[in-house]
């Protein structure tokens, strides 16, 4: 199974390259939305060069347009590909509201829809965070298989048997 | 039913400050349930507000219906002329209607929280948000815009733990309970079917519904 490298929070510049160096520009990374700098910043730290690399796009915070906007930024910007998720969510004290406009399944149909009518190119690719471990879980991963997901990310230890060939372990970076 | 909250007697009390000729409103209906509105609480809503003089305590069967907190206003008309404010143990609905129907300054002494379904008394669920797309029809009667804290309409989400909700640990998924009954029930096809993102353009607020004469 194919590893992405995942780099949950971006904080400055220097944090990226420093991180990057750390891994090996050579590795295929994911950059992740939970810091205080967005993913689509990290062209902007010289964090495209060496192996493929994929946004994430989690949908607690952001409606369908701002999906959109970000999937088509990300192309433009260089990266190969997206990871959709729903976003971990938790309740605290003086919390935005959060927005789910959009589901998983639902941003799966923006995304492939982007790339039918070419607003997308055709190389970007499209995986989604999917469940596992119970019923109800591997039904969804098969309606995301079927529905044009090129790829389930999974966390490590993780794994969906059926769709071996089609998952891909997110190893989350730890300094 | 509509599930209310009281507010801070404080709160009500400084909002009362340079106002001194009250009527007191309740609600014998949801509000009563909830025992935030009912008699009993205009009644101790008459006691805490000591120095104020209280020209009237009434109950209407359902103030947020303009027809009958008019009818029942009218009882009380004379005391009505004289308010310099009503203090209404009703929901947000409620206190508006009162104002429109007398307009005078109505002091909201409730927080309206949900609509709920009623187990019994002091066990109130939330399983509505009115979203105005209803998939019940889908879901074995469980509605995941509600009962799912991302209100997704496609799930489990990726946070599921084996059959747990990833934001609160100690429930079961919902999406984990629909797929189970639907399967239960010969209906798995169910399951998969998929719910388009709601159409957010009808359902600006503030929402009506008007029937157009026939």
């Amino acid at each position: 199974m194919q590893t992405l490298y995942y780099i949950p929070a971006l904080n400055t510049t220097e944090h990226i390259a420093s991180m990057l160096s750390d891994i090996g520009p050579e590795k295929e990374i994911l950059f992740g939305e939970y810091g205080a700098m967005l993913p689509l910043a990290a062209p902007a730290a010289g964090a495209m060069n060496g192996g493929k690399r994929f946004i994430e796009i989690i949908l607690s915070n952001k409606n369908r347009d701002l999906a959109a906007a970000s999937l088509v930024s990300a192309a433009q910007l260089g990266f190969d590909g997206v990871v959709i998720a729903s976003g971990v969510f938790g309740k605290k004290e003086g919390m935005g509201k959060p927005v789910y406009d959009l589901d998983p399944s639902q941003a799966l149909m923006l995304a492939t829809t982007l790339r039918k009518q070419k607003t997308l190119p055709e190389t970007f690719t499209i995986g989604i965070r999917t469940p596992t471990g119970s019923g109800a879980a591997h039904e969804r991963a098969r309606f995301f298989i079927e529905n044009g997901a090129d790829f389930l990310a999974v966390p490590e230890g993780a794994s969906i048997p059926e769709f071996e060939d089609k998952t891909v372990i997110i190893k989350e970076y730890k300094r | 039913m509509i599930v209310t909250e009281k507010k801070d007697l404080n709160r009500i009390q400084a909002l009362l400050k340079d106002r001194n000729n009250i009527i007191i409103v309740g609600c014998s209906e949801c509000a009563a349930a909830c025992q935030t509105g009912g008699s009993a609480q205009v009644k101790e809503m008459a006691e805490h507000l000591t120095g104020k003089n209280i020209l009237a305590t009434i109950s209407i069967e359902a103030p947020c219906d303009k027809r009958i907190a008019t009818r029942d206003m009218r009882r009380i008309q004379e005391e009505l002329e004289n308010a310099e404010a009503l203090v209404a143990l009703t929901c947000g609905s409620g206190v508006q209607a009162l104002s429109e129907v007398t307009g005078k300054p109505v002091i909201a002494a409730l927080d309206t929280s949900f609509l709920g379904m009623v187990e019994r008394l002091g066990k109130f669920y939330e399983r509505c948000s009115h979203c105005g797309d209803c998939m019940l029809n889908d879901t074995a009667e469980l509605c995941p815009v509600t009962l799912c804290p991302k209100g997704i309409r496609n799930g489990p989400c990726e946070g599921i733990e084996g059959t747990l909700c990833e934001v609160f640990p100690d429930k079961e998924c919902v999406w984990h309970r629909i797929y189970e009954t639907l399967k239960e029930r010969g209906q798995g096809d169910l399951y998969l079917r998929y719910h388009d993102a709601t159409d957010w353009g009808k359902s600006h607020l503030p929402r009506e519904v008007i029937w157009e004469k026939k």
